[in-house]
């Protein structure tokens, strides 16, 4: 367990510096910041040599690099170009509403995949599973964004029963939550039922029914638990294509998150704000996805003998 | 684990092994049928679209929709024709969608094929990269690269395929690897044909039916890419009409004009909703081992 631990840990680790490298490489592809900083005034050559001193970039790029990770491993992630602010302080501003969607959205898109799937894989071929299968399909066929405007539009402009946008109290929760719910449930709950109509078919359900059990407990107890594997997986990996989901979201709903945070820095060249974003939202999708492999090694004996 | 890694093992000859409800053969019209649509919106715009996509009537602002009329769909904040705009927005939504599946799907399959037939070093590098691009986070990636590269059609789909070449690459590797030791694989080494003749007449068609599964669904999804990141201003140049930045024009009007706010993720949705359901279709019928 110790040897599966510390190779999915250097795993993580390793695609975290290569993410890491690659924005810090990149973001410095985009421009001399010092050149930036004038914003179409014309500074001497003297001014921007001052300037790229004071700013560390007229050091070779491996001692930059080296630089900004030392300092964001004592939680420096440097400061704006714009604001002048710590690009830390920003981030832990704006995190709490970005955890605050992502987290709703993926208990709404719980919530509603669990019991929809369970049903519709113990009612095959029903009019409830076809139902379900088409809503999935329309779910998983909107686009996000137009999804939420459509939701502001009759339930915000229309019925005036929830505020449109910004991030102001529970009931502001309510419509960017259910939005990024909905498009995750749809490709869950197909998952949830292809994996229960896997496990239903196995000669243990049959051994449980044949002990007498009753027919509620044999598909939760014994199908769903074991469906659950897949899904505990799937889910994990899903916070990387959540993030997509939040960010546009965030940007429909007036939402100050981390993903405005990012779009607005890239608008306005805030090279150190983009950098810094980019590095703590991988982190954050990294870590998740080495919990999920780590949490399936328990979950599942089997992986850490094959890896 | 995801479709991608769902599908693998020998496929069995494309032969349903009982017939299909009928159900499942009127979605697969129904989306053959949107796709046709979109399809033919792309190709014959000019001869389609009542008007030019950027002609503004500016006496006809934020017209609404009403059949019969000059603007059967309603016209947008500078006096737009909504469904002209409509119709030549498929352009962008097809370009991207078929190309970056294209890009990424011949890429991933090449490597997936060499790192499959012969394994070692070649397989153990493809695959630590594909581990490393799939951990990525899509948007994280487009963020950075749209920041360093700016925004443009070209650049959404060099980002798309550099992002999906991985799901291709390691479908097929595990179904190369599943026929590789095959008696009929053997066989044509024993009579000395050539490898390059190998993979390309006998595992390659193998591989064929996942990855047109994969690659179906995948324009599916890479069209509902684009319309989000041009929405975030991330994509096609605004002056081009496209359905993404049709809905980022409509925002500011969304209390006065809901039509301008509703065609445009309409056509979206219906299009990719056809790609759908022909890779649901394609997948039922090409890859039987998967539920």
């Amino acid at each position: 367990m110790i040897r599966f631990v510390a190779a999915r840990a250097g795993g993580a680790a390793a695609v975290l510096a290569a993410i890491s490298l690659f924005v810090a490489f990149g973001i410095r592809l985009t421009g001399d910041p010092a050149v930036v900083l004038f914003q179409g005034a014309a500074p001497s050559a003297e001014d921007i040599k001052r300037i790229q001193h004071a700013l560390g970039t007229d050091r070779p790029f491996l001692a930059q690099y080296a630089g900004f990770v030392a300092a964001a491993l004592h939680g420096d992630l440097g400061t704006s170009f714009r604001s002048g602010q710590p690009v830390a302080g920003l981030i832990l501003e704006r995190a709490g509403p970005t955890l605050a969607l992502g987290l709703g959205g993926m208990l709404v898109a719980l919530a509603a995949a669990f019991p929809l799937g369970a049903y519709a894989a113990t009612h095959r071929n029903a009019l409830a599973d076809f139902l379900i299968r088409v809503g999935s399909l329309l779910g998983l066929s909107f686009p996000n964004f137009w999804l939420a405007i459509m939701l502001i539009l009759i339930v915000a402009v229309r019925l005036r029963w929830l505020p449109p946008s910004g991030y102001s109290g529970p009931a502001s929760l309510v419509l960017p939550c259910v939005t990024l719910g909905v498009i995750l449930a749809s490709t869950l709950v197909r998952l949830v039922r292809a994996s229960l109509l896997d496990t239903l078919g196995q000669p243990y359900m049959r051994t449980a029914r044949a002990k007498g059990l009753r027919e509620g407990r044999v598909v939760v107890r014994h199908g769903l638990r074991n469906a659950l594997l897949p899904v505990v997986t799937f889910v994990g990996l899903q916070f990387g294509a959540l993030l997509g989901g939040v960010v546009v979201l965030e940007n429909v709903f007036a939402w100050p998150g981390l993903g405005q945070l990012a779009l607005q820095a890239v608008t306005y060249r805030d090279y150190p704000v983009v950098q810094g974003v980019v590095v703590v939202l991988a982190l954050g999708v990294v870590l998740v996805n080495l919990l999920v492999d780590l949490s399936y090694g328990l979950l599942n004996p089997r992986v850490r003998v094959s890896s | 684990m995801t479709a991608t890694q769902a599908v693998s093992g020998p496929l069995p000859r494309a032969r349903p092994r009982h017939r299909r409800p009928i159900g499942l053969r009127l979605t697969f019209i129904v989306g053959l049928g949107l796709v046709a649509l979109a399809t033919l919106s792309a190709i014959a715009a000019p001869l389609l679209a009542p008007h030019a996509p950027d002609a503004a009537d500016l006496g006809a602002r934020l017209l609404p929709p009403r059949l019969g009329t000059l603007y059967p769909l309603g016209t947008d904040a500078i006096g737009r024709d909504l469904l002209s705009r409509i119709i030549y927005g498929a352009r962008v939504s097809l370009e991207v969608g078929v190309l970056s599946v294209a890009a990424s799907g011949l890429a991933g399959t090449c490597l997936g094929l060499l790192a499959g037939y012969y394994g070692g070093w070649w397989d153990e590098l493809a695959m630590r990269a594909a581990d490393l691009q799939l951990s990525f986070p899509f948007i994280l990636f487009a963020i950075v690269v749209i920041a360093v590269l700016g925004p443009g059609l070209s650049r959404i789909v060099l980002v798309l395929a550099v992002t999906q070449w991985a799901s291709y690459a390691r479908l097929v590797r595990s179904e190369t690897l599943a026929v590789r030791e095959t008696d009929y694989i053997q066989a044509a080494r024993a009579i000395g044909l050539a490898d390059r003749r190998i993979i390309w007449r006998h595992v390659l068609p193998n591989a064929l039916g996942a990855v047109s599964v994969l690659a179906t669904l995948s324009v599916a999804n890479n069209i509902l890419l684009e319309a989000a990141l041009t929405f975030l201003g991330l994509g096609v140049d605004p002056s081009i009409p496209s359905w993404g930045g049709m809905l980022a024009d409509s925002r500011n009007y969304i209390q006065t004009a809901w039509w301008d706010s509703t065609f445009p993720g309409l056509a979206i949705m219906l299009t990719v909703m056809g790609f759908n359901l022909v890779g649901d279709w394609l997948r039922d019928r090409l890859t039987p081992d998967v539920a």
